[in-house]
Parts: structure tokens; C-alpha cells; sequence
């Protein structure tokens, strides 16, 4: 059993620090990209998920009524869940299926993030905020605890591991011409170890970009996908909240498998296995979520993930390719966007169109979105059209 | 040594919380409890989060624990390098529950995973008194 539905149409903006742009309007160039790139005109929308960001709306959620305003065209269905990415893409997928609409927008993104700092990092809860936590502080202590239940010298190995998929995942991201951090040259393990630590065990280069841009991707059913280019299948959708992010510490013993469970259901949907997908775009909101990732998905068991990612290869080349465009380190993360950000990765391998981070030959893939420092995950399981 | 580095937040304590800044103010460290189900509960809830009953008492914690785990936080709230970094703890309480809080009184490289701690406050204003903690038996 799959969803029956389709990813018809995929529309990015470009990925960078600052864009000089406000969010609606990489919102908007994102969706007339999908539209022009599934071939359909705005009149052909008839539901939409997406926040309003720009001025003149209602204030009320969901912004998604807003945008109806907007593209002058009634929706018979409006989205309203978080992130992007594989939540936002399972609620069109019940949409379409359920026949409440026949082909949904789902965008997601950020814009004017000047030269600050990402608000969205510094949650101001008021038993977390006095203590300094923020949010890559959180994905620290599960990490720390998982060195501390290693061992010692099982530990550091797997310290150095880690640095090796930091420096592997970045280094195809400064081959990779779309990333933020293009044109960096090749990163060494050694390199993430000497950069300045941020929340130990957690350097600078394992800790994932804050960056603008915008994604669009349009799904609807079978009839529209057969007249559309190029449609990607979504064959399952997986997700799990365990708890509000950042209200309270994130822990190894509640949240270092978080997404198990909702990865093995998408696993089962598809009737495929981990080892059936041919790319991988995790959530690498730090480097040591690539490595659990790999464990709580069923690749291997727990305390193996690094060494397992380091053994096998995760390059274009390896045996589990994973995050080649550079990921959420050195790609691109816009904040709630960046869940769609995989999934945008993820729709181009099967389309082949991923440029210098393509694994030869993709059929399945895997996207990814938040993981344990924030409580909650989830994986959406693409394929070409059978 | 590293002292607490003044935080930029002050807690703003809304109804659901008043009673805990309450009894900080007074030095006494406090969680939920179920009245019905005794399921302890922080941060703070308006329910029980195991038997969703809402008859629910605040009740006193010896402030003693072990440090589940920590970061060492090299950057603030603000984003940028602190001098000295901050400890930050997952703290198990005796009791049976757990909070995010800093350690202070500790040197950087004596910080370890299951060490003793004792709790002990920090006067962020006239009405905020900041439960951290410290290792035990200082």
C-alpha cells in the first residue's frame, strides 16, 4: 500500500545568509517556480498549507486562509500542523486522499533574518531560557550522555566518528554550487574537532546552518501526476510528537530513539525496508543526529551509528549515501522550512536532477525532519512512479 | 570557578507558576504532584499528565540529585561567546523527576555524568530566586 499520491510540482528559491528579502516573497517565488515546474496554473490550486508572514493578514491562524486572499482562488483545504517537510506532506497527502482537495501547495521557509541571530533558536520558556539553553544545547545533552554511556574509550571513537560524518556530509556541501557554504573545499574531521566548541560535545561545524530560502512542492493524485513531467510517488509518511520542544531538557533515555516507531510504520506502508532506500536525507540539525538517525531507523544498533556511518561510506559513492548535497551543515536549514528542504533533496535524486550530490540510480529516498533534542521526528519514503 | 553568567531572561511567572517562584523566593525547591495518582510533574502543568486528573499539590524537593547530563555552553542567549562558559545540567532529583538548570561551583573539567549535586539559588530580582545547583558536599 503507498498514499496514491504524487509529488507533481518542486519550486526552491536560492539558499543563503542573507537574501535581503522578507519571507513572503521567497514564499512566493517558491511557488511559481512549483507551478511552472508541474505546469500548472495558480487557478489549478485548490489547497494550500503555508504560514502568511507578510503584512494585511487576519493575525489568526492558520496563515494558510491568507494566502486564499492572495491567490484569488477558493481553497477547499487549508493546512495548519509543523513543521514542513514530512508533517506538512502527510496532511496534503490526507487531503488528497481524502478528496477535500485535488492539488495542494505546501510551502515553507524563511526570509528576513537579517544579520541576527535565528529567534527561533532561543525559545523563551521560563524554566529553560534563564539557564541559557538554546535549541542546539538541547541535542548537546543527549549527546553528551550518549558519549558518557559508551565509555571511555568507546566514547571518544565515537566522538571522532561523528566528526568524520560532519566532515564527509561537509565537504559535499562545498562541492555542491546551491549550498550556503559552497566552495569551503574539502573539511577533515580534524577541522570540525578544532573549530570552536558551541555546546560541548557539540563544535561549530557539527551544528547545523540558520539560513533564508523558501521551497513550494504541489502534491495531488494519479490523475494530475500522469500529465505532470516528472512525479515522484510518496509512498509513506511517518511522524511522531513526543513532547513540545525545548519546555524541558531533551534526555537519551526518552528521546535518543524518537521517530522509531513512525520511521518502522513508513517502512511498513511502503513494504520497504532501511536497507531498500537508496538516499538518505537525514535531519542533521547536529552531526551526532546523523549517527542516531542510522540507529533509531533500524540501520544498526545503538552505540554502532557512527562507526557504522564511517565504515559503510555515506558519500554518493558509499553504501548508504546520505545527506550529498551538504544537509542542514552546510546546504541549507530555514528553520521550520527545513524538514521541506529534505524533502526537497530527497524528490531531486529520484528525479535526477541533484546535480553534484545525485547517487546514480536512486528509486527510493528518504527524508527526515527534527530529532531528539527536539522531541519529535519524522520520515516521508519517496519513489518513482511504479 | 564560573559564576553564573547574569542571564538576559528573567522568568515572568504566569498562575500556572506562581507557585513555584513562591516557594523558590522562600528557598525551597518544589514540583508538582498528582493528588490522585501521586505522578510527579516539571515543568509544571494545569493537569496530570499521566491520569489527566487536576487536583494538584506543589510540594517540597530536598534539592538533592545527580547530574544526568550537562553542556558546556560557549555561547549565550545572545548568540555570542561568553567568557567563561555555562553549565548547563539535566539534574534527577532523588524524588523521582528531573530539571534543566546550571551547575555552578565546579571547575570546567571536574564536570562528569552522574556526579552528586545539591541545589543551591541565584537572586536574579527582588521576586525571582533562580534554583541552580552545586556539587554535593562542598
Amino acid at each position: 500500500m503507498t498514499t496514491g499520491t504524487y509529488v507533481v510540482g518542486l519550486g526552491m528559491t536560492e539558499m543563503g545568509w542573507n537574501l535581503g528579502r522578507a519571507t513572503e516573497y521567497l514564499y512566493l517565488d517558491a511557488i511559481k517556480a512549483a507551478l511552472a515546474d508541474a505546469n500548472l496554473s495558480k487557478s489549478a490550486i485548490d489547497g494550500f498549507s503555508g504560514a502568511w508572514t507578510a503584512p494585511g493578514g487576519t493575525q489568526l491562524h492558520p496563515g494558510s486562509a491568507d494566502w486564499s486572499t492572495l491567490l484569488g482562488v477558493p481553497l477547499t483545504w487549508i493546512g495548519d500542523t509543523y513543521p514542513q517537510g514530512p508533517p506538512g506532506l502527510m496532511e496534503a497527502v490526507a487531503a488528497v486522499r481524502a478528496g477535500s482537495c485535488k492539488i495542494a501547495v505546501v510551502v515553507s521557509g524563511q526570509g528576513s533574518m537579517g544579520s541576527g541571530l535565528a529567534e527561533y533558536t532561543r525559545p523563551r520558556n521560563e524554566f529553560v531560557a534563564p539557564y541559557g539553553a538554546f535549541t542546539a544545547a538541547h541535542f548537546a545533552l543527549v549527546a553528551q550522555r550518549y558519549l558518557h554511556e559508551l565509555g571511555e574509550v568507546a566514547g571518544a571513537k565515537a566522538r571522532n566518528d561523528v566528526a568524520q560524518i560532519a566532515a564527509t556530509i561537509r565537504t559535499q556541501g562545498s562541492n555542491n554550487p546551491e549550498a550556503v557554504l559552497r566552495g569551503r573545499g574539502d573539511i577533515t574531521a580534524e577541522d570540525v574537532l578544532r573549530s570552536r566548541m558551541i555546546a560541548s560535545p557539540c563544535h561549530l561545524l557539527d551544528v547545523c546552518l540558520a539560513n533564508e530560502g523558501a521551497v513550494a512542492i504541489i502534491v495531488a493524485g494519479a490523475q494530475v501526476a500522469e500529465k505532470c513531467a516528472s512525479p515522484v510517488e510518496i509512498l509513506s509518511v511517518g511522524c511522531v510528537w513526543q513532547r513540545q520542544q525545548y519546555t524541558m531538557a531533551a534526555r537519551l533515555k526518552d528521546n535518543w530513539m524518537v521517530g522509531a516507531d513512525a520511521a518502522a510504520h513508513a517502512f511498513r506502508m511502503a513494504e520497504l525496508g532501511p536497507e531498500d532506500i537508496d538516499v538518505r536525507a537525514f535531519y542533521d540539525a547536529t552531526s551526532f543526529e546523523v549517527a542516531r538517525q542510522f540507529e533509531a531507523l533500524g540501520y544498526c544498533d545503538f552505540g554502532q551509528g557512527p562507526a557504522f556511518a564511517v565504515e559503510q561510506g555515506i558519500g554518493p559513492n558509499g553504501a548508504y549515501p546520505t545527506n550529498t548535497d551538504g544537509g542542514l551543515l552546510s546546504y541549507s536549514h530555514t528553520g521550520f522550512g527545513g524538514p521541506h528542504t529534505r524533502a526537497a533533496y530527497a524528490i531531486r535524486q529520484l528525479r535526477g536532477s541533484a546535480g553534484s550530490g545525485q547517487v546514480a540510480g536512486a528509486k527510493t529516498a528518504l527524508a527526515c525532519g527534527a530529532g531528539s533534542g527536539a522531541q519529535y521526528h519524522s520520515s516521508i519514503i519517496f519513489g518513482q512512479p511504479r | 570557578m564560573n559564576d553564573l553568567v547574569l542571564p538576559t531572561f528573567i522568568p515572568e511567572p504566569s498562575s500556572l507558576t506562581q507557585p513555584f517562584w513562591d516557594m523558590a523566593a522562600r528557598g525551597v525547591l518544589s514540583r508538582q504532584r498528582c493528588k490522585q495518582c501521586d505522578y510527579q510533574m516539571f515543568p509544571p502543568q494545569f493537569a496530570c499528565r499521566m491520569c489527566l486528573d487536576t487536583s494538584l499539590a506543589w510540594v517540597p524537593s530536598k534539592g538533592l540529585g545527580r547530574l544526568y547530563s550537562f553542556s558546556l555552553l560557549h555561547v549565550g542567549v545572545d548568540g555570542r561567546a561568553l567568557p567563561q562558559p555555562t553549565i548547563l545540567v539535566d539534574i534527577d532529583l532523588e524524588e523521582g523527576w528531573n530539571m534543566l538548570t546550571n551547575l555552578l561551583n565546579c571547575p570546567l573539567d571536574e564536570v562528569r555524568c552522574d556526579m552528586a549535586v545539591t541545589v543551591t539559588w541565584k537572586r536574579l530580582s527582588a521576586s525571582i530566586n533562580l534554583p541552580v545547583f552545586e556539587p554535593a558536599g562542598r
